[in-house]
């Protein structure tokens, strides 16, 4: 464990005009065991920026979710992460604490079992504000109102804010979640199949929603689907995943519409049409 | 920066739209172990205020040029120059994914065949975010930014755009009974008109038109080809295929024949 910290600075002069990228994802590795699950990955992102990470199961779209995240540790390569208080940061050379604070205030993670997301047997205002509790909010009524905004931004009635988690549905779970992670207002969320665990309907109305929340707010997003309709909706940009490889990456359309790689083609082939 | 604040403000003479030797071929991984080419050679530009028709059979690739154009088809060589800012282009065929989405945004409008719509939103809804959209990328210049401020708009902005959507719906002549309803929902004609209405809401300086009249009746044609015709006069560069040959003489300036793209045997 590091204790230091390191701010490196991004040394790209990248030309006038042109952004910094919030994320960068450098060669980033991870084996477990003789088996790849990524490898050498690269990618940037920028503000507002939505990015499908797409390939079959065990492609290794998650682990390089939860790599990116820190959830996982990895064996090579690096995450930039250009931070609100610290500038350009390695986040692999962050402390814990340092780590715990970005990804608690700058950056969001919506779980595909909103049960991994969530604190079941409090309520979901708690829920909400335990985020913000730990960041040393403790006046309760800004807490409550702070949580009541933010379910109201995710769709849930108000009323709700003392009902326990395990008595909502899965699609309301899955927006509690949302809402636990907006509430601090992330610049960056990062997502893992959040719709997959849903059937039809409730699916197409979380659709919508994360669909205006990250144009409102300006969010750049991380999503990993393996439903190539849900990245055409919800993503510009596409990266497609085979054995722990990126294999194509660019516009979300012009992936789906001419795919070049065979697995892509073959993947877009695959689709049903409804 | 004055970059977007007014699309249609480019010099006349020089073009919005120009395309370079440009060619397209397919490869079909499952089919065949070589590339066949659809396209190629084409060289051709469309300057504001015209209204350039694409004329050939089915299959010859009008489609394809137009999908060049936007970025959802690959050029396989040449180049595709999109007139960004007052003597700056982008290629779409080098461009990055970023600055293709940018043109889009600020540069594009597209009319497709086909209706893509978010399940679940209603028809009035879906432009009215068409027109947030691009007030978002005017209202927030991108450079630097590493974190973009959360859209608010103001009352009065809000109601602007709702009067801008009530407008442009009334005069696709879209019955007000249907507005806030998904237009999956819809009659092919209805959903066309929808489809018109989220790019004219927008006025940018490049239109790209697939049949735009295709399962239209005679009235909702005629109001349609109004539309455009405002449209090319306010100095937007139009490329179009045309089906109907009526529509296609009132409102093209310039055609150009797909027989010089096809590729020699």
């Amino acid at each position: 464990m590091k204790t230091d910290s390191m701010n490196i600075s991004l040394q790209t002069p990248i030309g006038t005009g042109k952004e910094l990228p919030l994320l960068q994802v450098n060669q980033l590795s991870k084996t477990f065991g003789q088996r790849r699950a990524v490898d050498s990955v690269s990618f940037e992102l920028y503000a507002g920026d939505v990015l499908a990470v797409v390939g079959e199961s065990g492609s290794g779209k998650s682990t390089l979710l939860n790599c990116i995240n820190s959830n996982i540790e990895f064996d090579g390569g690096e995450i930039l992460y250009h931070s609100q208080s610290m500038g350009t940061v390695n986040m692999a050379e962050l402390s814990e604490v340092q780590q715990r604070l970005i990804k608690r205030t700058e950056w969001g993670f919506v779980h595909q079992n909103p049960r991994d997301g969530l604190i079941m047997n409090v309520s979901a205002g708690a829920n909400i504000g335990e985020r913000l509790m730990s960041l040393g909010a403790r006046h309760y009524g800004n807490i409550r109102s702070q949580a009541i905004e933010s379910l109201r931004e995710v769709e849930i009635d108000a009323s709700r804010i003392d009902d326990f988690p395990m008595n909502f549905s899965g699609g309301m779970q899955q927006r509690l979640q949302i809402a636990r992670n907006l509430v601090t207002h992330p610049r960056m969320i990062l997502m893992d199949e959040p719709t997959s665990g849903l059937d039809v309907s409730v699916q197409a109305k979380l659709l919508d929603l994360l669909k205006q929340l990250t144009q409102r707010r300006g969010l750049a997003v991380v999503i990993v689907t393996h439903d190539l309709a849900v990245a055409r909706l919800l993503a510009s940009q596409m990266m497609v995943m085979q054995h722990g490889q990126v294999i194509e990456a660019g516009l979300t359309d012009q992936l789906l519409d001419d795919p070049q790689h065979p697995y892509t083609q073959l993947l877009v082939s695959s689709i049903l049409q409804g | 920066m004055s970059m977007n604040t007014n699309p249609i403000n480019s010099k006349f003479d020089s073009p919005i739209l120009e395309l370079k030797d440009v060619s397209k071929s397919f490869f079909l991984h499952q089919r065949s172990s070589s590339p066949f080419k659809v396209l190629e050679n084409i060289t051709f530009s469309v300057s504001a205020g015209e209204c350039v028709a694409l004329e050939g059979a089915s299959g010859m690739g009008k489609s394809s040029i137009l999908k060049m154009i936007h970025g959802n088809y690959k050029v396989s060589a040449g180049h595709i120059f999109i007139q960004h800012t007052e003597n700056n282009y982008i290629d779409v065929a080098k461009g990055h994914a970023r600055d293709i989405l940018d043109l889009r945004t600020s540069c594009i409008n597209y009319v497709s065949q086909f209706l893509r719509a978010i399940p679940r939103v209603g028809a009035f809804d879906l432009i009215k975010q068409e027109a947030i959209y691009f007030l978002q990328k005017v209202k927030r210049p991108q450079s630097h930014a590493v974190e973009l401020p959360t859209l608010i708009l103001s009352k009065q902005e809000i109601q602007d755009l709702d009067a801008k959507v009530e407008a442009i719906l009334q005069k696709l002549q879209i019955s007000p009974r249907l507005w806030h309803l998904p237009p999956s929902t819809f009659s092919g004609g209805e959903q066309q008109r929808i489809n018109l209405a989220k790019s004219l809401i927008n006025p940018k300086p490049l239109l790209l038109l697939d049949e735009p009249s295709a399962s239209l009746d005679h009235d909702n044609t005629e109001i349609v080809i109004d539309l455009i015709h405002e449209a090319r006069q306010c100095g937007t560069a139009i490329l179009g295929i045309f089906h109907d040959a009526d529509v296609k003489n009132k409102l093209m300036t310039r055609s150009i024949s797909m027989h010089d793209f096809q590729p020699k045997p």
